[in-house]
Formats: C-alpha cells, sequence, structure tokens
C-alpha cells in the first residue's frame, strides 16, 4: 500500500477512499471513493442535496467523514492537517470574505494565516490580475458586487499557489459574461493545479473539466470523461426521425423495417411527428427507412442520430441507479 | 495565531464595538476616579478597579459575543478551519485580541494615577498589583464569553448567553448578605469572581485567587477548542 498514491499515469494528487458522512440518521455521502491525477480537472456534477459540498468539504478538513480517508499528495487530512491543508485552496460555497476589510488587507489576512513564504508584493499582483480584481484591491468587500466577491474568494484560495484547488460552485451568482471568463481562468489555472469543482449545471462541467464525476444522494453514480458517459449510454444506436404524416402510416412504415427494435413517439406538431428509434447495428439501416417511407409516401422531414447533452446522461444514471 | 489576532484587534477598532467599550469603561472608572480623588487617601485607590469590576462582566460581553460566532454565521469560519493553522492557535488569537482591547483600557487607568500623583502619593505596587488583577479577572471572563459565543451563529444570543452569566455572578455576591448559612457563604465567596479579587485591593498578590482565573481561562479556551473540534464531526 505504500506507492498506493503513485499510478502509472502520475501521482495522484488527491485520494478519497470509501468516504462516508452521516448526519444522525441522515447519509449525506455513502462510500465514496476516487482519486485526481496531478493537473486534471474534475466536476462534480449532482443535483443540489447530492453531497457535493459536503465531499469538499472533507476534502479540505473543515468537516470531518464517518468513515473513510482522504489524502492530498499523499498526507492523510486527519493525521497530518498542517502538511495537506497547505497544499490546499479551497473556495467554499459562500465566499468566506470579511466584509469590514478591503480587498488588499483580506489577502493579506490570508496570507497570513496561510504562512505562505513568497514574496508578498508580485504574488498579490500576480493573483490579482488573474481573478481580474487589480482594480478594486483599494475597495471595502461589502461593497463588492456578487461577482468581485467570488473572484476574490478564487484569488483567496491562489494565495500561496497550492497545487489543488477546490472550488465548490464558482459561477454561483455571475451573469453570462462572467461565467465565461471564470470558465477561461478555470481552464487556464488547470494547467499548473490540480482542480475539483463542482456544479449542478451540466454544461458548465462539460465546458471545463475532462473528467466528470457525478454524484447523487450521496453516492457516487459515474467517475468517467463526458465522451465516455455517451458512449455508456450509446449501447444501440438512437435515431431521431421526423417525419410528415399519419400517426398509424408512420408506424406501420417503422414495423415494416427489420433493424428498428423498438420506437416511440417523442413529440408531434400538427403532422409533423416525431419518433426516437433504437436500431439494430446496421449499416443498411438508414436507407431502408428511407424506402419504406418513401414507398408509403410519408416524406421524412429529418433523420439524424441522436446525440446525447450530460442532461440526458444524468438523468438516465440516476434512473439506472435507482432501479438497482 | 497572530493572522488572527492582528485581524480581531483591527476588526474590533473597524466597528464601533472597540470605541464603545473604551468609553463606557473610561467614563465609569473616571466616576469611581473621581470619588478615590475626593477621598485623597491612597488606599482608596484600588476602588477603581474594585467597582469597576460589576460593571466589567456586564460589558465584557460586547467583545466576546461576536468572536466565533459571527465568523459561523458569514461562513468565514471555513477559511479559518480549512488554513493550515491548528484550531488552538485560532482560538488563542480571538482570545488575546479580546483581551488586548479590555487590557488596553485597564492601562488607561494609569493616567488616574499620575493625576493622583498631584494630590497624593499613590501607592504604585498596589496600582500595578490591581491592574495585574483586573487584568486576570478580564481573562476569565473573556473566556467564558468566547466559549459561549461559539456555541452559537448569532451575536445577540451570544451577548444574551454571556450577559445572562455575569448577572448571575454579580448577583452571586449579594446571597452572603442576606444568609448566615456559613457553607453557603464560603462557597460563594469561592466561585465568586468579585470576591476571589478582593486580595488584590488589599495590595495581596493572592495565589489562591490567581489560580482560580487563570484556570477558568485555561478551562474555557479548552472547552472553546473542543465545541469547535466537535461541530467538525457533527
Amino acid at each position: 500500500m505504500m506507492y498506493d498514491f503513485k499510478n502509472k499515469d502520475g501521482v495522484a494528487m488527491i485520494k478519497v477512499r470509501h468516504l462516508t458522512k452521516k448526519y444522525g440518521s441522515i447519509t449525506a455521502l455513502d462510500d465514496v471513493s476516487f482519486s485526481v491525477k496531478k493537473g486534471e480537472i474534475v466536476g462534480f456534477l449532482g443535483p443540489n442535496g447530492a453531497g457535493k459540498s459536503t465531499a469538499m468539504n472533507i476534502i479540505t478538513g473543515y468537516l470531518s467523514s464517518t468513515s473513510g480517508s482522504v489524502s492530498i499528495d499523499g498526507y492523510d487530512i486527519l493525521d497530518e492537517p498542517t502538511e495537506a491543508k497547505k497544499r490546499l485552496g479551497y473556495l467554499p460555497e459562500i465566499p468566506p470574505l470579511y466584509p469590514d476589510m478591503t480587498v488588499d488587507e483580506y489577502l493579506d489576512f490570508v496570507y497570513e494565516l496561510k504562512g505562505v513564504k513568497q514574496k508578498k508584493e508580485a504574488h498579490f499582483n500576480e493573483i490579482c490580475e488573474l481573478a481580474r480584481i487589480t482594480a478594486v484591491r483599494g475597495r471595502l468587500i461589502r461593497n463588492l458586487s456578487k461577482g468581485y466577491r467570488q473572484r476574490v474568494g478564487i484569488a483567496q484560495a491562489l494565495v500561496g499557489n497550492p497545487p489543488v484547488l477546490i472550488l465548490d460552485e464558482p459561477t454561483v451568482g455571475l451573469d453570462p459574461k462572467q461565467i465565461v471568463e471564470m470558465r477561461t481562468l478555470i481552464q487556464k489555472l488547470g494547467q499548473q493545479h490540480t482542480v475539483i469543482l463542482s456544479s449542478h449545471i451540466l454544461s458548465e462541467v462539460q465546458a471545463v473539466c475532462g473528467r466528470i464525476i457525478v454524484l447523487n444522494n450521496g453516492r457516487l453514480i459515474a467517475d468517467s470523461t463526458a465522451e465516455h458517459l455517451s458512449d455508456r449510454l450509446g449501447d444501440g444506436s438512437t435515431l431521431i426521425l421526423r417525419a410528415v404524416g399519419e400517426e398509424k402510416e408512420i408506424q406501420a412504415a417503422l414495423q415494416s423495417v427489420r433493424s428498428v427494435k423498438r420506437f416511440s413517439r417523442t413529440d408531434t406538431a400538427g403532422k409533423t411527428k416525431t419518433y426516437s428509434l433504437t436500431l439494430t447495428p446496421s449499416e443498411s439501416a438508414r436507407s431502408e427507412l428511407f424506402f419504406a417511407f418513401s414507398a408509403r409516401k410519408i416524406p421524412i422531414v429529418e433523420m439524424k442520430s441522436a446525440e446525447y447533452s450530460l442532461e440526458d446522461i444524468f438523468i438516465s444514471l440516476v434512473n439506472q441507479k435507482d432501479k438497482k | 495565531m497572530k493572522a488572527v489576532y492582528k485581524r480581531e484587534l483591527s476588526a474590533c477598532f473597524r466597528s464601533a464595538t472597540g470605541y464603545l467599550f473604551g468609553a463606557i469603561y473610561l467614563f465609569f472608572s473616571a466616576m469611581y476616579f473621581n470619588s478615590v480623588l475626593a477621598g485623597g487617601q491612597s488606599s482608596e485607590f484600588p476602588q477603581i478597579y474594585a467597582g469597576m469590576l460589576n460593571l466589567v462582566l456586564l460589558m465584557l460581553p460586547l467583545l466576546t459575543m461576536r468572536l466565533f460566532s459571527e465568523e459561523r454565521k458569514y461562513k468565514t469560519d471555513q477559511i479559518l478551519f480549512t488554513s493550515p493553522v491548528g484550531i488552538t492557535p485560532l482560538v488563542m488569537g480571538k482570545f488575546l485580541s479580546a483581551l488586548t482591547v479590555y487590557f488596553g483600557c485597564t492601562l488607561l487607568t494609569l493616567v488616574y494615577a499620575v493625576v493622583f500623583c498631584f494630590f497624593a502619593s499613590p501607592s504604585w505596587p498596589l496600582v500595578i498589583g490591581n491592574i495585574f488583577g483586573a487584568t486576570l479577572f478580564g481573562a476569565a471572563f473573556i473566556s467564558v464569553g468566547m466559549f459561549i459565543s461559539s456555541m452559537t451563529e448569532s451575536q445577540f444570543v451570544a451577548a444574551m448567553g454571556s450577559f445572562s452569566i455575569a448577572t448571575i455572578f454579580v448577583i452571586l455576591d449579594v446571597i452572603p448578605l442576606v444568609t448566615d448559612n456559613a457553607l453557603v457563604v464560603a462557597l460563594v465567596n469561592n466561585i465568586s469572581f468579585v470576591g476571589r479579587y478582593t486580595p488584590f485591593t488589599k495590595g495581596i498578590l493572592d495565589f489562591s485567587s490567581i489560580t482560580f482565573f487563570v484556570s477558568i481561562a485555561a478551562s474555557f479556551i479548552f472547552l472553546t477548542v473542543r465545541v469547535l473540534e466537535k461541530r467538525r464531526w457533527s
């Protein structure tokens, strides 16, 4: 077990093993295990109350788990908290800001609290530039907008340049332009840091993270890349077909094609009906469909293979697990 | 510890709290000084401190109420407890910041001693001994207030909690006046903050009193650490 945290692709910066957290009778996290390699950007995805924040609070040592362990760069968060925490930058769900301080004073406080040794001026200039808060450094945090506060929160996490960044819903409360900026920033940070970020917005995780961990009801229900997640669902090939005609005729046409395993109507707009078809893998399926429909004089308006958005993936994963 | 200490101290004077505390302290201590001055006896000087004790008990919640409750309310405790600093240094930083403000106020009473010089010669050991005693007295009650602040996220609840305890201590001293029961009187005299202070007013550095105040302070600092530690596990 000694070299457990190392694997062939690199060193695991974050290693979470069998994490369980119970609040009385409520289980917030249920046997969650995963590890994050150096330089990875991992997204925690899940609906509100899935356990994302709890997991982050345990990883950063704010809460303790009921059972299981967390290590950062090989240091256990409970056994060697000082070493582990030195390597962490954390942006909690609500940025931990003191409204009565100016941004500079606040960063100063964090700098001293973390016992950072780097040259202060140059370091602050750099992180303020990164987080785009240079213009507000002299202002009281109380008077800053939500977007700026969020960015001061990011700057705070960057003080001391820790190798691991844990960001809990970093784009919450930002306007669309700021969201794009925040994504760019996180991608930039991902070049030098190991990042875990959480979100309940799927497109956001998709945009930034190379790897996605899906949590639901405290359990880890998927852990893979965004592409792999779609592959997992695309067991047979699925087609979306839109045709103009009577329902009976369309169904007859569909039934006449051998490679159509199942079909269901998903939408109706006047005479145009949309069907989702599950096909047995076959090269000729599309042409068979075309000829079957043209023989019955039903025009096909659209035929395309279904692309899953993460929304679909997520709903299907949750349902799959629930059935089990 | 230093970062938290500095931050707390500056926060105290960024808001009105520090000034308010100082103003109330100076106002009432000046009134006691006025009566001492009228007497003109050096031995009466400790009356400034002794007279202030009950007031100090009732005033200290002002300094301690926000120590931890505010951190919890604004979720800023998340940065404290995820930083590479142990809980004990964090608690000590907060405790010492409140003690510093209070100590600063007691030091201001040296001005009275200087003024007193013009009319009589104050006994300097008595003055220094009383400042020392008053600081220990404050330290003990600050730790109690801090402990209460660590248990709630409402400043108001924290203030009322410490205020109630302060009131109990004030009322406690009335009990010996209305009862003859030796046991009750002995018990009250032993746990009364004000009673424990009495030797200082006589210029005695009573070891048991010093131990009393120091152990109260240490116990409640320890309990505060435990409360904060326990919260992580619940």
